[in-house]
């Protein structure tokens, strides 16, 4: 091959690769700008539940009917994370709807520190894949009983990697002490969550929930162990409440369905109590209204 | 000032520095380009995997990912060792191997600590240091009648030494790191960042601003890109990150990409014109290391000035678009490897002064160092 036709060839392969790569990676970029603006524009701020050891996904439909009935209602969505981090889906986030619900639940929804660590780390998994999916950067936690310790496990070990922000968590019947009901006696998992405390995000404001049926517990966690929260919350979060709550359903299991604590998340959990449904479609309204018919 | 500069570079000094650089040479081109591909294609955060999405289809993904970090671990990884052996080696008159191996097994010696087996400071980092304490080997042992005692001596004063670092750094901490600038000091002054990193660069330091480092980490960076997102005006116009890494890096330190155009233009010589085209490649990611050493940039007095005053040409021609409207402020988050030429394209999102802007800016650095090349080259015909 004659010298002029090898470097002919060499240009004209430089320049076929270089305005490749040049096309590319601009269409690449646009479209990185683009889901950015979305997600920066993005107003939803979705309430997120995770339920407690041995409850599914289905743990949350009583408590969110009866706040659906109290208000216009929000769209339910409900996901349960396998042991290998794909996600079950069922229900739907309804279009337009700024704060739906999500419930996060675990396949895998066994007792027991170790148990527990795996959860938060299934958690976050699931919300990186439901950011991604719903465009949203920040959102509010509810978490039942052990769903508190992995909600906790999640903001000291996971949230400063993540790209979102939590401005509320409200743990109900959140055993931090385990099932030990002096306080002087910490459980490994207590003081680990104490030594992370100062990862927690500042500006975060903390409602700690504890029911009684007795004078010392609500039948299942002691309310030592729900108070000892203080120690990772107090003077590290912006704000930290205690309620306890007495009367009726103050039992561990039934206190996602206690009146109070439904009135004390509308009040303090939902941004947006009362959806705008002028905004929504007939067809949104309706869902919003019935989370428990089937969808898809 | 002419006849110094001769003076210079007719010294023992210069001599032994080119005779390691020569001998360090092979190595350092197989590990840029084992590092270039590494690092632009075959990571997961890299240029090309992030656009082209390689990880998912690429077969063998992870393997040439392993392969080549080995490649870089044991060429580029050991310069610094390398740089003391073959400093040791050319420096010492008499007992030249056991200069050489004082410089390589006192290198390691001395920058082992119970943290790092392995560490910076024996690659690119130690090229520096390495040279220093090579040229000090060197003359230790070549003055000697009994070499091997002063040696084996030597050794047991670098031990003793480095347990004595060791426990000093666990009261302060690594005492590079505590004096060494950090780069978010200065993310607000980009010319004195141009400069320093120039400095830093021609010494052959480590650089403050990394042309390997991510772009996006600082606080200012982020608040630039919000505001953007949120279409408000940008906060902060004159940073590292708007001004100084995607105009005037190109190619790595000292706009390294112009120097090497530079060199095809107006150096004739084969060996540097082949030198210079197997440098072009890998410097499109930042590193051109094979002509740093290869064309002995560092600690080149004549080459200093071109080296300092190509960014800051560069970095002055952006403020000038800048505060002139001409084109828009670069604060997208582009990978750290993406092509020089194409970083403030993409990190405007595709503004077309921004191209016109860095061609212009890296055509200005060209003028600027093709006197210096041509100087260079009627030196050492001369010569």
């Amino acid at each position: 091959m004659p010298k002029w036709l090898t470097r002919t060839l060499f240009g004209l392969a430089c320049v076929l690769l270089g305005g490749g790569i040049f096309i590319a990676s601009t269409q690449w970029m646009h479209q990185q700008v683009h889901t950015a603006r979305v997600v920066h524009n993005s107003r939803m701020q979705p309430i997120i539940l995770v339920p407690g050891s041995s409850a599914t996904q289905e743990r949350f439909n009583s408590l969110i009917t009866t706040l659906n009935q109290q208000t216009t209602g929000h769209s339910l969505l409900k996901i349960t994370v396998n042991t290998d981090g794909s996600l079950t889906k069922s229900g739907k986030i309804a279009a337009r709807d700024n704060e739906p619900y999500i419930v996060i639940a675990f396949a895998n929804n066994h007792d027991g520190y170790n148990n527990i660590k795996k959860q938060a780390r299934w958690f976050d998994r699931a919300l990186t894949s439901l950011t991604a999916t719903y465009h949203f950067n920040r959102f509010r936690a509810i978490g039942h009983s052990n769903g508190g310790l992995v909600l906790t496990l999640f903001l000291e070990k996971y949230y400063a990697k993540a790209d979102v922000t939590v401005d509320r968590l409200m743990t109900i019947g959140t055993p931090y002490n385990l099932e030990e009901s002096k306080s002087a006696n910490r459980t490994q998992m207590l003081n680990d969550m104490i030594k992370a405390r100062k990862k927690l995000p500042k500006a975060l404001t903390v409602y700690s929930l504890a029911g009684t049926e007795t004078y010392d517990g609500d039948g299942t966690v002691p309310l030592n162990s729900v108070e000892t929260g203080k120690y990772i919350y107090q003077n590290q979060v912006k704000h930290y409440t205690q309620i306890t709550v007495t009367g009726d359903n103050a039992s561990h299991s039934d206190l996602p369905q206690n009146r109070e604590i439904i009135n004390y998340i509308q009040q303090y959990m939902l941004l947006t109590p009362n959806q705008d449904l002028r905004q929504g479609q007939d067809g949104d309204r309706q869902r919003r209204l019935n989370p428990e018919t089937p969808e898809n | 000032m002419k006849n110094l500069y001769h003076a210079y570079a007719a010294s023992r000094f210069h001599h032994v520095l080119q005779a390691t650089f020569t001998a360090m040479l092979p190595v350092i081109i197989i590990g840029t380009w084992a590092q270039a591909l590494l690092v632009s294609v075959f990571s997961r955060n890299s240029f090309f995997a992030t656009v082209f999405g390689l990880a998912h289809w690429l077969p063998g993904f992870v393997q040439l990912h392993i392969g080549l970090d080995l490649l870089v671990t044991y060429t580029l990884g050991i310069s610094g060792v390398l740089a003391a052996v073959f400093a040791a080696n050319a420096m010492a008159t008499a007992n030249r191997r056991l200069a050489a191996i004082l410089g390589g097994s006192g290198f390691l010696l001395l920058n082992t600590s119970p943290l790092t087996t392995f560490g910076q400071n024996l690659g690119l980092d130690g090229l520096l240091p390495g040279f220093l304490f090579g040229l000090l080997c060197g003359w230790w042992v070549a003055r000697s009648r009994h070499p091997q005692r002063r040696v084996a001596g030597f050794l047991v004063v670098l031990a003793a030494l480095r347990v004595g670092l060791n426990s000093v750094e666990k009261v302060t901490g690594p005492l590079l790191a505590a004096v060494w600038p950090s780069a978010s000091d200065t993310h607000q002054w980009p010319f004195l960042a141009a400069l320093g990193n120039s400095i830093c660069g021609w010494l052959g330091l480590p650089a403050p601003v990394s042309p390997l480092s991510p772009l996006l980490a600082n606080g200012t960076a982020t608040a630039n890109l919000n505001a953007v997102l949120a279409n408000k005006a940008v906060p902060y116009l004159d940073t590292i990150g708007t001004l100084y890494r995607p105009f005037a890096l190109l190619g790595g330190v000292g706009m390294a990409l112009a120097l090497i155009i530079a060199i095809l233009i107006a150096d004739h010589r084969p060996d540097k014109r082949r030198l210079a085209k197997t440098t072009l490649v890998p410097s499109l990611v930042g590193l051109s290391w094979p002509i740093l050493l290869g064309y002995s940039v560092i600690l080149e007095p004549l080459l200093l000035i071109p080296f300092i005053l190509a960014p800051l040409a560069a970095t002055g021609i952006a403020w000038l678009a800048l505060h002139t409207h001409l084109m828009a402020s670069a604060v997208y988050q582009v990978p750290a490897t993406t092509p020089g030429p194409l970083i403030a394209w993409l990190a405007t999102n595709g503004n077309w002064p921004a191209l016109v802007v860095t061609l212009l800016g890296l055509a200005v650095a060209v003028l600027i160092y093709l006197p210096f090349v041509k100087r260079l080259v009627g030196g050492e015909l001369h010569a």
